[in-house]
């Protein structure tokens, strides 16, 4: 993985001039309707609500986050599969913020997806062949034989035999679905590729081949990965720099080394403390945390900090304020930006903390759940 | 609820406002001439200059058709649907007396359509590959093969040519209409042989729809829980099979209902029944325009109003529709 | 850059093989089966639906040859031989050498008439089909991908096409400008395209969902590309199944319509008119109404066991048995 370098702010990149991507507000609501014969709306899902960040160009950005968190949404604002409702997003410094199918389509061409659900992601009744061709038949760029050639090419650089391209998706296991997917979104040399949970749906074994595949092509083209999953080893492994959502926003983001020995935003020590850990005797001697309540609706978001109705550091602020993304102490680096007013210090233990303001949960709850931390 | 069901009327009112204007399109403005053409049709051959006037007056007949759509809704509204012009009676009226005819036609076929076709299908989907499982899909397709008006001639031909005249028994009728209210039992009797063709077509695609309705059902994942729970195969079957499985034939049923109010006119015409349809189809050949859209808007209604119930009805049984 | 992964290419891939190539070493091509040829192989296991499908291609050759046949026979289809055909009390002959079915109340040969009507039944039948699994499938198609407030009005036209009820507005529109082929046509097409539309919508709906379609998006595609490539592929598996079971419901329209009148043009040749004079006879000479049923009946039975079979073949759950 390409080493990190100094930067100006959190989030940001290297110099002005390598950032790949930047998105700065982004926002994305979906509204609720209701009506007899006329729509009106009436509640609106605040699906992403204002994220910023800078990827650079070669960099592999992991995003992470419980499920409904918006990191899915947010994937597909930057693809350009949805309008945002607020918000810019600079590919290469161009706007491409909402521009019409006619503008975007070049855009189209350097920003491309991999899908989470391999049996979904390929037309069933498209040889694939023509799945993996697609791209060059959209942007008229090779057609016939050549178009033919280019597509084993492809095969083969993703681990498929290029003799099945007459094959139909059916016909191919979970993994090689995915390298097929991979296939197609390689086939222009995009620049940005998201990856949307690209290994969740498949075995563990096949995970860590389609993770090395991504890597070694990442190597070989010069890519710069989104990479979108909830498995926060595989996250770390292959990320130079982790962001964790939370509710629509960013609540912390730094690189992979900083986020997971030094995580400073209370949400993200307690997904940390809840990955499994081989080693039994160190698994004994950790605390987890337990987070109290469920994850609350996207459409009435807390008032404040998002989390502050589960935190066990929330105070009276919290619930006023919404703290922005900005470095936290002193010795952390830049790149290091978290969004909390009471952030997490480097040997503060969270597990028996108490919250000082009314939370989800009865009182009752709230200290049955303390008492059993740890284990 | 509320708000699903003023959505639903509206859609009703809205639907017999475009079909009203449908029919007004096809019998005053498809059908050119001049206004004294056109009220030649709705007055028949025997109208004098005078009585032609008339008409042309009382059907706004000389005005611009969008004055005269206003003019035929005014009538519609009022319950005037024109008059006869062989007999001088207002359409609405000779609809009416016919109407108890076809109702009882459709009615009981309805009923044994369902009583035949639905527990058909059921056990066809309970003991699949079994003989009774071949037996019914052969019914049913050799059934909801035959166009309605064949079978009844079929049946015309068994019955009555075989059984009544060659053999003697006398046990059908070949044709003719005794009121409920004269003798119910002679009105039943003549009506099985009709009851019965209408009802074995429907039912045999109603034994389909229900067969492939619960198999679909019955592979749910549900249905393999009640069973792993279990409950007894009847109640896994009876409790929560056919619930959802006869949802898709309310809907249908609600079309199909409609359907064959208009259908009638063949079973009515095969065995000689005084019902609307038949007198739909005389007028045709008499060219009695007013009778022909009376019964045409009338009987579009009554499917409008027929989906109307069956809607609400689904509604009421599937929340799902109520929210959607 | 070749990531040799022999081991990947090993994996279990699920599916048919032409031949099975050994691990990455193959020059050959390997043709994959697609779902269309699985399909085939099914229904050739079929032996009903291959008969059927036999019956099918004879009677469209029939229906194409039928100048040649009566040529062979002798017996014009619209020649009258009333000496021959007729006997003295002006009944029809029955079957004899030189009428192979017996003659209809005009003097005609009989199976010159049916021969004939084969072809009005089977374009028609054909025809309209075709016609309103275009418009259907196309309306479908907009008003499924699109949604919204398309899909709401496109829904609701269709609505208002379904619930009139289909004879009745044949019955007006033949009052009103009288008997033809192509009228015949219009209406069939008029009333059968909201099938179309609403299997296709159906399956459009939940196919748009899939996230095939968002990866074509991703990549660039328009929606037209989309629609026409990635969408209707999917689609043609059901079309064809619902096609082959509309055909027989046209003919059976087509004959309905021409039973009480308002079919074709006599003397053209049909099996519902014929059908029609038949009704007349049937206590004298049976025969003459036996032949055109069983005319009929053949014709929609072969269909619909086709497209049961196709039904099948494409969807084997459908027939699958519940494990009890």
């Amino acid at each position: 993985m390409t080493a990190t370098a100094t930067n100006t702010e959190p989030g940001a990149a290297e110099v002005a001039g390598d950032v790949l991507l930047e998105v700065d507000d982004l926002a994305k609501y979906f509204p609720i309707k209701q009506g007899i014969i006329f729509q009106r709306e009436v509640g609106r899902v605040h699906a992403v609500d204002g994220v910023s960040l800078q990827l650079r160009r070669g960099e592999t950005l992991g995003l992470v986050g419980e499920t409904g968190c918006g990191k899915s949404t947010l994937a597909r604002l930057i693809a350009g599969l949805y309008p945002s409702t607020r918000g810019s997003i600079r590919f290469e410094g161009q706007d491409i913020t909402n521009l019409s199918p006619g503008k975007m389509r070049p855009f189209r061409r350097e920003i491309q997806m991999i899908f989470q659900d391999p049996y979904g992601s390929l037309n069933p009744r498209r040889r694939v062949g023509s799945i993996i061709g697609d791209p060059f038949a959209i942007h008229g760029v090779a057609d016939g034989a050549e178009r033919r050639t280019k597509v084993q090419e492809l095969m083969e650089v993703v681990g498929l035999n290029p003799e099945h391209f007459n094959r139909f998706p059916a016909e191919f296991s979970g993994g090689q679905r995915q390298r097929i997917g991979v296939a197609r979104a390689l086939a222009l040399r995009p620049k940005l590729i998201i990856c949307d949970e690209p290994v969740s749906a498949l075995d563990v074994s096949i995970q860590a081949q389609v993770v090395n595949l991504l890597e070694d092509l990442q190597r070989e083209f010069n890519l710069t990965y989104i990479f979108i999953a909830h498995d926060l080893s595989i996250v770390r492994h292959v990320s130079d720099r982790v962001a964790v959502m939370y509710l629509g926003r960013l609540a912390e983001v730094a690189t992979a080394a900083d986020l997971y020995d030094r995580p400073r935003h209370p949400y993200t020590k307690a997904l940390l403390s809840a990955v499994p850990e081989p080693d039994p005797d160190r698994a004994q001697a950790r605390q987890r945390i337990i987070l109290i309540g469920d994850v609350p609706s996207p459409i009435n978001p807390p008032a404040g900090c998002r989390f502050h109705p589960r935190c066990p550091k929330a105070q009276q602020d919290c619930t006023e304020q919404m703290p922005e993304l900005t470095a936290t102490f002193e010795d952390d680096p830049a790149t290091h930006g978290t969004a909390c007013l009471h952030p997490v210090a480097d040997d503060e233990a969270l597990t028996y903390e108490q919250a000082s303001i009314e939370q989800d949960g009865t009182g009752a709850e709230v200290s049955a759940v303390l008492g059993h931390g740890g284990g | 609820m509320l708000r699903f069901l003023i959505r639903r009327l509206l859609y009703a009112v809205l639907v017999l406002v475009v079909i009203s204007f449908v029919v007004f399109v096809i019998f005053f403005v498809l059908n050119g001439g001049t206004p004294q053409e056109q009220a030649g049709r709705f007055c028949g051959r025997g109208c004098g200059p005078l009585q032609l006037q008339a008409t042309v007056a009382r059907l706004h007949l000389d005005r611009p058709w969008p004055q005269q759509y206003l003019s035929y809704l005014g009538h519609l509204v009022q319950g005037d649907l024109g008059v006869d012009f062989s007999n001088n009676v207002p359409v609405l009226g000779e609809i009416t007396a016919r109407l108890p005819v076809s109702i009882s036609v459709a009615v009981g076929a309805a009923v044994i359509w369902l009583i035949i076709g639905i527990p058909t299908g059921i056990l066809a989907a309970t003991h699949p590959r079994s003989f009774r499982d071949r037996a019914a899909t052969v019914f049913g397709l050799t059934f909801y093969s035959i166009p309605t008006f064949v079978l009844g001639l079929l049946m015309l031909l068994i019955f009555y040519y075989l059984l009544t005249i060659k053999a003697n028994l006398r046990w059908f009728y070949g044709g003719g209409y005794t009121p409920f209210t004269q003798n119910p039992l002679t009105w039943a009797h003549k009506l099985i042989l009709p009851w019965f063709d209408l009802a074995l077509v429907y039912a045999a695609g109603y034994a389909r729809i229900t067969r492939g309705s619960m198999l679909d059902v019955l592979g749910e994942d549900y249905i393999r829980t009640a069973r792993a729970k279990g409950l007894s195969e009847r109640k896994v079957i009876y409790k929560h099979g056919l619930r959802s499985a006869l949802t898709p034939i309310v809907t249908i049923l609600g079309v199909d209902f409609g359907i064959l109010l208009a259908g009638t006119v063949i079973t009515e015409k095969i065995f000689t029944l005084p019902g609307v349809g038949a007198f739909t189809l005389e007028a045709i050949t008499t060219g009695n325009l007013p009778v022909i859209s009376a019964v045409t808007l009338l009987l579009a209604g009554f499917v409008v109003i027929a989906n109307l119930t069956v809607d609400i009805l689904y509604a009421v049984l599937d929340p799902r529709v109520r929210l959607s | 850059m070749t990531q040799s992964t022999i081991p990947d290419l090993l994996e279990d891939s699920g599916g048919h093989f032409a031949d099975t190539g050994s691990g990455g070493g193959d020059a050959k091509r390997i043709e994959g089966r697609t779902p269309t040829q699985l399909a085939l192989l099914r229904l050739r296991k079929d032996k009903a639906a291959l008969v059927s499908g036999a019956v099918v291609i004879i009677l469209i050759l029939i229906a194409i040859f039928a100048p040649v046949i009566t040529a062979i026979i002798g017996h014009g289809p619209n020649t009258q031989y009333r000496h021959t055909g007729l006997s003295l009390s002006d009944i029809p002959v029955g079957p004899n050498s030189t009428f192979l079915l017996g003659a209809d109340d005009f003097g005609r040969d009989l199976l010159s008439r049916l021969v004939y009507g084969a072809r009005v039944s089977l374009f028609v039948g054909l025809v309209t089909t075709a016609g309103s699994l275009v418009i259907g499938v196309i309306v479908g198609l907009v008003a499924g991908f699109f949604g919204g407030a398309l899909d709401t009005v496109l829904s609701r036209i269709t609505d208002i096409f379904l619930s009139f009820p289909s004879l009745l507005f044949a019955i007006s529109l033949v009052g009103v400008f009288g008997q033809s082929i192509n009228l015949v046509v219009y209406i069939i097409i008029a009333v059968s395209w909201p099938v179309f539309m609403r299997i296709t919508r159906g399956q459009v709906l939940s196919l748009r969902e899939k996230e095939f379609v968002e990866a074509a998006r991703s990549l660039g595609s328009g929606n037209l590309r989309i629609m026409f490539i990635d969408i209707l592929p999917n689609l043609v598996a059901p079309l064809i199944v619902y096609s082959t079971l509309q055909i027989p419901v046209n003919i059976i329209y087509e004959s309905t319509l021409s039973f009480l009148g308002l079919g074709v043009k006599i003397p053209t040749a049909s099996w519902g008119d014929t059908l029609s004079a038949a009704s007349a006879f049937y206590t004298v000479k049976p025969t003459f109404l036996l032949f055109p049923i069983l005319a009929l009946l053949i014709t929609t039975l072969s269909f619909n066991i086709l497209g049961d079979g196709l039904r099948d073949a494409f969807d084997p759950r459908a027939a699958r048995t519940m494990a009890k």
